[in-house]
């Protein structure tokens, strides 16, 4: 006898179909497994035999085998449990195999028979239901996140007792689970600190708004206790909200990484990462034998902030450097390659020497030598990738104390979401969203120059020795600056403001 | 082979003798040949140590020692032995003459005044422009500047006097053919052709703590003033002050502001009699009669420049200024206030200290 149901895994952050295969048949008594798994997948043998023991089902002394098809893919995790115990059943005729027409299986069984949640729910669900699944059998504990999927009946369950009712249509607990994405959507509110609650800084405030409307890369280089760290903070509440599509993305990297909280259907508000500077370069772009999202794939759509860039190691800075260009992290292994989102805005801070207060050389008494190895940890080509760097200056008193009303986020964002908007339209046939992800022979397109600003550039190349990749720096970066202020073309205002936020020569610092 | 500097070179580069060691080694063996030449026992008589008279003995007949005589003559690095006729006058006083000085270069002219800038090596813009600015000045007025090619004030001041082609001086605290700092390696290169370099130290030897004293001795003997740019309340700077005062020098200070970390040692010197100095002529007068009237110095210089440029310019002092503070205390625009800042950078009227700080120069 033979039947099968589906289920599923993820690879990177893609669900992908597995076909659960019983079949029972005479022959010496035994239960095997094959199909390419791992060890955890094999040891369902052992927990599916005993939960439907303890659920009150015998297994036939009869040969039953079990296939997990395509049986090319690695396999691991365990949320196979559920189908292949209800596969089983069906095979030796315990309950009826209709219900499992267009219908996903998932779920860790205990010994006990109780259904467990297991991660990456959403992507295989949603990957499912792409290729036309209607109905999924999950853990109760997981139905928040498998209720996104529109048009697919959720149920939830609970243990395999209850759940082999809800099949032969007896009296059981399982019902479908309904949700309303939209209005779970439309929910979302900002958290996190707001600007308002910073005083002063404006000149670092303006440069994070310029970073926030073009989704630049930016650096903060600044003295301890000035606010970096804080102001990074308050960046996520002047980011433009998340649209329905970028919250699944989001939540689907959540989902497979386990990071989901309980109760919790979906990501709403722009995540804000601030992994520690002794992180592994493993950690930051992912890994493991079953490859897992890292630091900057939990920062996709969101801000990655690195605070005290200088002592995160010299892999972790590197490894970051091609992610940065493809918005994506890709690992290799032997069985698969795979490929996880990686669309973040980079926010990083540092000190400008080790003790911090350089240019105060009242406080600093670093030696050039210092400061210039302190600044070397990071490479060029990683400054390549920052497209705004600002000095952040430690608040005075003055600015603490004062009573000046400071703007709050709500109006910042506004006004970054206007010039996103502005962006949009522009780039709305070439792909892309931001000024930022402009390429070279692009910008000669979208940022064209009339003489006086052409003219006002070339003194500052001269001038200040800038190469050409600082030059399409300032391009991209001024052309955001006169978006926020709704200019067709770029000013010389505009030019000058990132002149000052360019980044072209961090290393003058101690020529 | 010029015998006399071949055994000088010798003797300097013996282990356990420096030059208080060879002025007794002298009353003992009268004669250079004599101490090379000497056997265990009269060493043994004079060290009264078998290890040291081992080592003696074994410096003595080192292959090294002709080895790097012939690389220093293929340098082009002179040898100047007491006793040489170009033997500074200046360090004859000294109760331990160096032995040997290598020098690139030349030395300054004996009739020519020379004056040491000294300071902070971790200095504030200020400290900085003063020393380039008394170099320069100093340089102009035919006075040799001496310092020690370190960071900070050392490297302005030999700066400013190149600047305007004047000789200046620079005395390592390592071996002739290194430059320490490296990051100063364009001034030492410049000053070997246009100035001097000098070392008590011979070749490879490497900058170590125990070495600076000593050059500090030779940078205070070879002044006839020393002038302290910028300096901490326990500076190693003072050092040198204390030395040159010992030698009869005279001290000069520039003011700093009172509380000022940086010049704390500065203003404590000048309280205890070091002479306060605004400008050169300060210096000069104290040595021959100034003719021409005192001329202040001015952190702005008298140019013509458009409105914005002078309101701009005007702003700026010889404390460096954050661009956004510009902006804001000038009620300028951010274009206009960035296209006066290019304009006055290019005619080198002001600097970009720091990214984003402006400052004067002077």
């Amino acid at each position: 006898m033979y039947s099968h149901i589906l289920c599923g895994t993820v690879l990177g952050v893609e669900g992908v179909d597995i076909n659960v295969e019983v079949d029972v048949s005479n022959g010496l008594p035994m239960f095997e497994m094959v199909g390419y798994l791992g060890s955890e997948v094999k040891e369902a043998r052992e927990r599916v035999r005993t939960a439907l023991k303890n659920s009150g089902f015998s297994l036939p002394a009869k040969r039953i085998t079990v296939n997990l098809s395509p049986a090319n893919i690695h396999k691991a995790g365990t949320a196979f449990d559920l189908a292949i115990a209800l596969a089983i059943l069906i095979t030796i005729e315990d309950i009826p195999g209709d219900f499992f027409k267009d219908c996903i299986v998932i779920g860790e069984l205990g010994l006990n028979g109780e259904v467990r949640p297991v991660n990456g729910i959403l992507p295989m669900l949603s990957s499912a239901n792409e290729k036309g699944i209607t109905k999924a059998l999950i853990p109760l504990d997981n139905v928040y996140e498998g209720g996104v999927v529109t048009g697919m009946t959720v149920y939830g369950a609970t243990d395999l007792a209850n759940v082999v009712r809800l099949i032969r249509g007896e009296d059981s607990d399982i019902v479908p689970f309904h949700q309303d994405v939209n209005t779970l959507f439309n929910e979302q509110k900002v958290d996190g600190p707001d600007f308002a609650s910073v005083a002063g800084q404006a000149f670092t405030k303006r440069a994070l708004e310029i970073a926030a409307a073009g989704f630049h890369n930016i650096l903060m280089v600044g003295p301890p206790g000035a606010g970096k760290s804080m102001l990074a903070k308050c960046l996520p509440s002047i980011l433009p909200p998340l649209t329905l599509k970028e919250s699944i993305e989001i939540t689907k990297i959540y989902s497979v990484k386990g990071l989901l909280k309980e109760g919790q259907a979906l990501i709403t508000t722009r995540p804000f990462r601030s992994p520690h500077h002794t992180l592994s370069s493993r950690a930051l772009t992912g890994g493991g034998s079953n490859p897992l999202p890292g630091e900057m794939s939990l920062a996709h759509n969101a801000v990655l902030f690195l605070d005290e860039l200088p002592e995160f190691s010299r892999e972790s800075l590197e490894v970051m450097r091609q992610p940065l260009e493809d918005k994506k992290v890709t690992i290799s292994r032997v069985s698969a390659s795979y490929t996880f989102p990686a669309d973040f805005m980079l926010v990083a801070a540092m000190n400008p020497c080790p003790c911090g207060y350089y240019p105060d050389r009242k406080k600093c008494r670093c030696s050039d030598g210092q400061i210039r190895k302190y600044l070397g940890r990071i490479s060029q080509p990683m400054l390549d990738r920052i497209d705004m760097c600002v000095e952040t200056k430690a608040v005075s008193y003055r600015e603490l104390r004062s009573k000046a009303k400071e703007e709050p986020s709500e109006v910042i964002r506004e006004r970054v979401i206007n010039a996103i908007n502005i962006q949009k339209e522009r780039y709305k046939n070439i792909g892309i969203c931001f000024n930022s992800q402009l390429e070279a022979k692009q910008i000669d397109e979208y940022c064209p120059l009339k003489n006086r600003e052409e003219e006002f550039l070339m003194t500052a190349v001269d001038q200040y020795n800038l190469s050409a990749r600082a030059l399409h720096r300032i391009l991209k970066v001024s052309r955001t600056i006169a978006d926020m202020k709704e200019h067709d073309r770029i000013l010389e205002d505009d030019l000058a403001e990132a002149l000052m936020f360019h980044n072209g020569n961090l290393k003058f610092w101690n020529e | 082979m010029d015998n006399l500097e071949w055994n000088y070179y010798r003797v300097a580069n013996l282990s356990f003798v420096g030059p208080r060691t060879l002025i007794r080694l002298m009353d003992k063996f009268e004669t250079l040949d004599n101490i090379l030449n000497a056997d265990e026992i009269e060493l043994m008589e004079f060290f009264n140590d078998e290890d040291k008279v081992a080592d003696f003995i074994e410096s003595v007949n080192s292959d090294n020692l002709k080895r790097d005589y012939d690389r220093l003559k293929a340098m082009g690095i002179r040898i100047i032995y007491q006793g040489h006729p170009d033997y500074p006058k200046k360090l004859e006083c000294l109760y331990d003459a160096p032995i040997c000085l290598y020098l690139r270069g030349k030395l300054p002219d004996p009739n020519q005044k020379s004056v040491a800038i000294i300071g902070a090596r971790q200095a504030s813009y200020y400290g900085l422009e003063m020393a380039k600015y008394f170099g320069r000045e100093l340089a102009k007025k035919n006075v040799a500047v001496i310092s020690g090619l370190a960071y900070g004030a050392d490297a302005k001041g030999h700066v400013g006097a190149l600047e305007v082609g004047g000789y200046t001086l620079g005395i390592l605290g390592s071996g002739i053919n290194l430059c320490y700092p490296k990051e100063n390696y364009h001034i030492y290169s410049e000053m070997i052709i246009k100035g001097g370099v000098m070392s008590e130290s011979g070749l490879d030897v490497k900058p170590h703590a125990g070495l600076f004293p000593l050059r500090n001795r030779l940078i205070a003997a070879m002044s006839d003033g020393i002038l302290v740019t910028e300096a901490r309340e326990k500076s190693g700077t003072l050092i040198t002050v204390d030395q040159g005062l010992e030698l009869g020098k005279d001290i000069f200070a520039i003011p700093g502001r009172n509380g000022d970390p940086l010049s704390l040692g500065c203003n404590r010197l000048i309280k205890s009699g070091a002479k306060l100095v605004t400008n050169v002529d300060d210096i000069l007068e104290e040595w021959a009669p100034i003719d021409d009237s005192y001329e202040e110095i001015s952190i702005h210089k008298d140019v013509k420049l458009s409105t914005i440029d002078k309101k701009v310019y005007h702003f700026l002092t010889l404390e460096p200024v954050f661009v956004d503070r510009i902006i804001e205390m000038t009620h300028l625009s951010v274009s206009d206030v960035l296209k006066a800042l290019m304009r006055l950078e290019k005619r080198g009227l002001i600097v970009q200290s720091e990214r984003n700080y402006f400052a004067v120069v002077l």
